[in-house]
């Protein structure tokens, strides 16, 4: 039940949104049913409609008939020597079925959803879940698109550390070898109106914030909780994706992704400690460029928080983050990306100079996990790439620095598809360095992993 | 003796020229080889098209992968140019793909992909034109054509292919830049005479061995009044490694109207 009239008038919004998308699918599959073409009769559909869906080869599968309904998924096997919660429960098998429903209609709507139900399976307890990460209507007419539904709103063009990039959540404790899958949707309404071939005006509004999925703190003698809030957010984008440049600014006001600590009191000897998701403004800008045998690109945003003096150690201060990167093709399927990324704080306090022990270690847990322990930090990613066989074999090398504190991840990984339908997958993660930094406080997350999935 | 920079020009031009004429007359050709390599190039740029295709990767064991998609192409304004959207259709792992390939004859052509993974556009790389397309036989320059001028021409002499007279025509690398960038010192073309389509070619790899063997099957008059030909089936093999490709044009539908907007990176996200 909505706790407020506020909320409930966004969820009314959205319902209202959602159902007359739903009443025009409605509409448009009836009128597909009744033979009326799927598209105006002076352009082509960019979707084979009338494709014979899964050719000969596929059509003496068992799941043909599932494809035929825009059914897809994916059968995952997996063990990992350890989870992603930085606590001590290793030897973890995973099981899981994953589907996605892809399907396009007359008059420019479509449909999609995916989710996943999983099983993990340690040596003295199990843990299910089942989750939906996107669901939405997209309707297309002209030169508007609207969506509407859960969705993932992914913005940035460096490669995986995105500065601009905070509106959907990820979910870190996710055990899959693709860490791009950790992308979760939120109920949004996204509004795009497209000038020319290349640019467009992107408007979104998401009614209900949702945060990053992160492990618990477990610490002795204090108890952490989360404050859920309601709060709407907002963003805008003019993007150019065309020429010779790829550019975009955008603007998000809404709440942070990422937690502060706060101390809230204290109850029998433990120290009570909310991790509150507080209001941000973000202006982002990034840019993207192809120059011989290299690709440049640059992301930075500046975020303005509710302590923009920086006196209150409560709530992180203001910060410019910056990401620039250089990806060069060697050939033979070979590429390697390198970026520096720099984080300045504004009006920086040191939170180690807290002369109360206890909130000087939560303050300085909290600017750990934000980046925020020194006034600048710079690090460098990476990630080289490279594919054998006709793509059968594709390994990655992955990793990142942090030059202050000197934390740092490796992470290399083998994929090799054994058929079009199957498909393993071994890796390992290792975090290491100082533990107050970001990268080094993850070291109980190192991990061996490995994979099979059955493709359907 | 001192020559100016434009004397040199001159004479080097001259010589060339003369070379050319030369070649072309000594072996009795009334047409030299850069013109035969031009219409070649432009025999299959139909105005606009939309296809499905379905693609057999076939490693040296027998074993079979099966790549479906559907794409559409149109001429930029004014030129020989393409425009190339690809979507892919199965296998359930690539499906959701996109492609989009803007080419420009004057510079170095522009590629995004958007994976549904990453939820992203992405502009990638186009210089290196040797990399598999997408695991097949034929390399992203086999796919969108070799541009002529960036290649010195020879006819060889002529042959009968199925019963076709063809030129065949030896194309080396103009330049190392060319050669590292395609992965070919040398590839050998079989062009129909009275069509100015290729039958069947021949790559050799920067070492000089012999790479990949390719023939151009079921070949189609789909614009008559252009003189604009498709071959509905391509065939590579890797005889380096015995992986080869058959990429079949299922669907074929040609000057239909294909609208500018759908090269765009708009329609990739369209998931």
């Amino acid at each position: 039940m909505p706790t407020n009239s506020s909320a409930y008038f966004k969820r009314l919004l959205l319902n209202g949104a959602a159902f007359f998308l739903s009443a025009f699918f409605v509409a448009s599959s009836w009128a597909q049913n009744a033979d009326i073409p799927p598209e105006s009769s002076d352009e082509p559909s960019l979707f084979p409609e009338d494709f014979p869906a899964d050719g000969e080869e596929i059509n003496n599968k068992w799941h043909s008939n599932l494809n035929e309904l825009g059914l897809t998924g994916s059968l995952r096997s997996g063990f990992w020597s350890s989870n992603r919660l930085s606590d001590n429960n290793n030897s973890i098998g995973v099981g899981s079925l994953w589907l996605k429903y892809d399907q396009r209609f007359s008059g420019g709507l479509s449909a999609f959803v995916e989710g996943y139900a999983e099983h993990q399976g340690f040596l003295d307890s199990d843990y299910d879940i089942s989750r939906i990460k996107e669901g939405y209507a997209h309707l297309r007419k002209g030169d508007w698109d609207i969506r509407a539904g859960k969705q993932i709103i992914a913005w940035g063009r460096t490669d995986r550390l995105n500065p601009t990039d905070n509106l959907t959540p990820r979910d870190f404790t996710l055990l899959s070898p693709e860490i791009d899958e950790d992308r979760f949707g939120v109920n949004a309404i996204k509004l795009s109106k497209v000038f020319g071939m290349y640019s467009s005006l992107t408007v979104a509004w998401i009614p209900e914030f949702e945060h990053h999925t992160t492990a618990d703190i477990k610490l002795a003698d204090f108890s952490f909780s989360k404050t859920k809030t309601n709060d709407s957010q907002y963003a805008i984008k003019f993007d150019q994706s065309g020429g010779d440049i790829d550019w975009s600014v955008s603007y998000m006001s809404g709440r942070d992704l990422g937690y502060d600590l706060a101390i809230t009191g204290s109850s029998g000897g433990t120290v009570l400690v909310n991790q509150n998701y507080n209001k941000v403004e973000t202006f982002g800008a990034d840019l993207a460029t192809i120059v011989g045998s290299n690709r440049y690109a640059i992301e930075m945003a500046y975020t303005r928080t509710e302590d923009n003096a920086g006196t209150n150690y409560l709530v992180k201060n203001p910060f410019l983050f910056t990401v620039v990167g250089i990806e060069h093709d060697f050939g033979n399927n070979l590429s390697a990306i390198v970026q520096g990324f720099h984080n300045h704080v504004m009006n920086y306090q040191d939170p180690r100079n807290i002369s109360d022990s206890t909130e000087r270690f939560v303050y300085s847990l909290s600017a750990t996990g934000n980046g925020q322990l020194e006034q600048d930090s710079f690090g460098l990613s990476g990630r080289v790439g490279k594919k054998w066989m006709n793509e059968t074999l594709e390994g990655e090398l992955a990793g990142s620095m942090l030059f202050t504190g000197h934390g740092y991840s490796v992470r290399p990984k083998l994929t090799y598809a054994i058929s079009d339908s199957l498909k393993a997958t071994a890796g390992y993660e290792f975090y290491g360095g100082a533990s107050d930094t970001v990268l080094g406080a993850r070291r109980k997350n190192k991990a061996f992993f490995s994979e099979i999935r059955y493709f359907f | 003796m001192k020559y100016s920079m434009k004397q040199i020009s001159i004479k080097t031009c001259l010589t060339a020229g003369l070379v050319i004429i030369f070649s072309s007359a000594q072996l009795g050709f009334a047409i030299t080889p850069e013109e035969i390599m031009e219409k070649n190039f432009i025999v299959n740029k139909v105005t606009d098209s939309t296809s499905q295709t379905t693609m057999i990767l076939t490693n040296k064991a027998g074993k079979e992968r099966v790549r479906k998609t559907f794409g559409t192409t149109k001429l930029q304004k004014g030129t020989f140019d393409n425009m190339r959207m690809t979507r892919f259709l199965e296998p359930t792992d690539v499906k959701g793909m996109v492609s989009l390939l803007i080419e420009h004859s004057k510079d170095e052509d522009d590629i995004w992909l958007y994976l549904p993974s990453l939820k992203k556009v992405r502009r990638l790389v186009s210089s290196n034109k040797k990399d598999s397309f997408v695991g097949t036989d034929f390399s992203y320059g086999d796919v969108i054509g070799h541009k002529v001028k960036e290649w010195n021409h020879t006819i060889l002499k002529e042959e009968d292919v199925d019963g076709f007279m063809c030129y065949v025509i030896e194309s080396t690398p103009i330049n190392k830049t060319i050669a590292k960038n395609t992965g070919y010192s040398k590839r050998v073309s079989w062009i129909q005479k009275d069509t100015f389509v290729a039958r069947k070619a021949m790559m050799y790899d920067e070492a000089g061995s012999l790479y990949k063997e390719m023939q151009f099957l079921n070949l189609e008059l789909v614009e008559p009044e252009k003189n604009k030909w498709y071959a509905r089936e391509f065939r590579a093999r890797n005889v380096q490694t015995g992986h080869s490709t058959v990429i079949k044009v299922d669907e074929l539908k040609v000057n239909v109207g294909v609208k500018d907007s759908y090269f765009t990176t708009r329609y990739m996200e369209s998931q």
